[in-house]
């Protein structure tokens, strides 16, 4: 346990020193819901209407962004070759580093919500169901994201093919998040269950992913 | 506590680089691994360290001085120094060895090791602005700071200086009169009385896999 958190402090030490990873995300989701009413226009009702699934969408893109460091660094300079011979399992490395990067990129993003939510005139009573979607649903997506990062650890320009990897994996995630607030699958109002659906995707993903992400390490250290 | 290798062939792409290989290393033993480049010194160790498959034989490792320890808890027990330095460039050296305090789980003290291995000034620095050599110093305080009985240390003196390179045979000296495992891959000759060499030669053209490329020509 004691590994387990001096990883999961190193990783948090280390994207608030590097800083790049969480500018990059955070700067990206603000730029991209900052220019979209230009594109569309100033019509406030399209934009409410819009809004919940732009939001999502840039969200993913954004975390996106960001998950082909996930062992990237590690891998080239040799720390991970070394997390091998710890004490932890690779799996639990895994665990750890994914929720490292939930914490400084997932929470940073999902936060954001209410803010981008202005910009895209969302109604202020969905501000909070948005963000508590936002928070729910980005655990999946930084551990699903992980399986993705370790299978392309290997390869040069590896970043660009992990999109094509992964998004259709966020895909579920990215439905569920938007219908807290659309009513499309649920009566309008009853969000209970788009929650516990993303909860329920998330928390898979905590117990699945780390698996086949550390199957993936292991091969690409030969 | 032992390391066997029995009939170990190791293949990188469609090179056979291993050929039948055994030997056998008892606590307090050490092996020394030579041979011109691309034979397969680093492919070997790797192997050893468990980041390659064998193509056949095998490599049982019995590190534990109980035998309750499973094979896959053996990992743990192994000190790996490979090409790669293994540390964080944009953490401080402090930080760094702290990690692996922590994330080893040892209670030694830092400042003794520090000092041993010339750091004291630099502890501050981001590990990042060292020399290639002070670099190769502080990844091989890894092996004072945290106790195993195997060390498997490739060209563990490259870019040290001559003081830092007897450092460096004295702590793996000291390691093997404590009872440690040694192997180690190495052009540069090292002040350590290694119990056994082995001398890796080229398996020659006849050993590769003629690819489609080669038959066409």
């Amino acid at each position: 346990m004691n590994a387990f958190l001096a990883l999961l402090k190193r990783d948090i030490r280390l994207s608030l020193k590097e800083g790049g990873t969480i500018g990059i995300a955070l700067g990206f989701n603000l730029i991209v819901v900052t220019i979209l009413p230009l594109g569309i226009g100033p019509d406030q009702n399209l934009l409410n209407q819009i809004a919940p699934g732009v939001l999502w969408v840039t969200l993913l893109l954004s975390l996106l962004l960001s998950l082909d460091r996930l062992f990237l660094t590690d891998h080239e300079e040799g720390t991970l070759e070394q997390m091998f011979h710890g004490p932890l399992p690779l799996e639990l490395v895994v665990v750890a580093k994914a929720l490292a990067h939930w914490l400084t990129v997932g929470v940073p993003l999902s936060l954001m919500t209410p803010a981008l939510g202005l910009l895209m005139n969302l109604s202020t009573e969905q501000f909070g169901i948005l963000t508590l979607a936002a928070l729910i649903g980005t655990p999946a997506l930084s551990f699903l994201g992980a399986i993705g990062a370790a299978l392309t650890l290997g390869l040069k320009r590896g970043g660009l093919l992990l999109p094509l990897l992964i998004l259709p994996f966020f895909i579920p995630t990215l439905i569920f998040g938007v219908s807290t607030t659309t009513g499309y699958l649920f009566p309008a109002g009853n969000y209970d269950s788009a929650l516990a659906l993303l909860a329920a995707i998330s928390l898979s993903s905590i117990v699945l992913a780390p698996f086949p992400t550390a199957w993936a390490l292991r091969f690409n250290m030969n | 506590m032992a390391v066997k290798i029995e009939h170990l062939s190791l293949k990188r792409g469609n090179r056979l680089l291993i050929k039948d290989l055994s030997v056998s290393l008892e606590k307090s033993e050490s092996l020394l691994l030579t041979g011109p480049n691309g034979v397969g010194k680093t492919t070997l160790i790797r192997s050893i360290a468990g980041f390659i498959q064998p193509e056949a034989g095998s490599i049982t490792l019995n590190l534990a001085p109980d035998s309750t320890k499973t094979a896959s808890d053996q990992a743990e027990l192994i000190h790996y120094i490979g090409h790669k330095n293994g540390i964080r460039t944009s953490l401080t050296v402090l930080e760094n060895l702290e990690f692996w305090c922590e994330f080893y789980g040892s209670d030694q003290p830092l400042n003794p090791v520090i000092k041993s291995h010339n750091l004291s000034s630099l502890i501050h620095i981001p590990a990042g602005y060292l020399s290639a050599g002070q670099k190769r110093r502080l990844s091989l305080a890894k092996l004072a700071l945290i106790k195993k009985p195997l060390w498997l240390l490739d060209e563990p003196t490259v870019s040290l200086d001559e003081l830092s390179a007897k450092l460096v045979a004295d702590a793996a000296n000291q390691h093997l009169n404590a009872g440690g495992i040694l192997i180690a891959a190495t052009h540069i000759p090292l002040a350590i009385p290694f119990t056994r060499t082995i001398e890796l030669k080229n398996l020659g053209r006849d050993q590769f896999k003629t690819t489609e490329w080669e038959e066409l020509i």
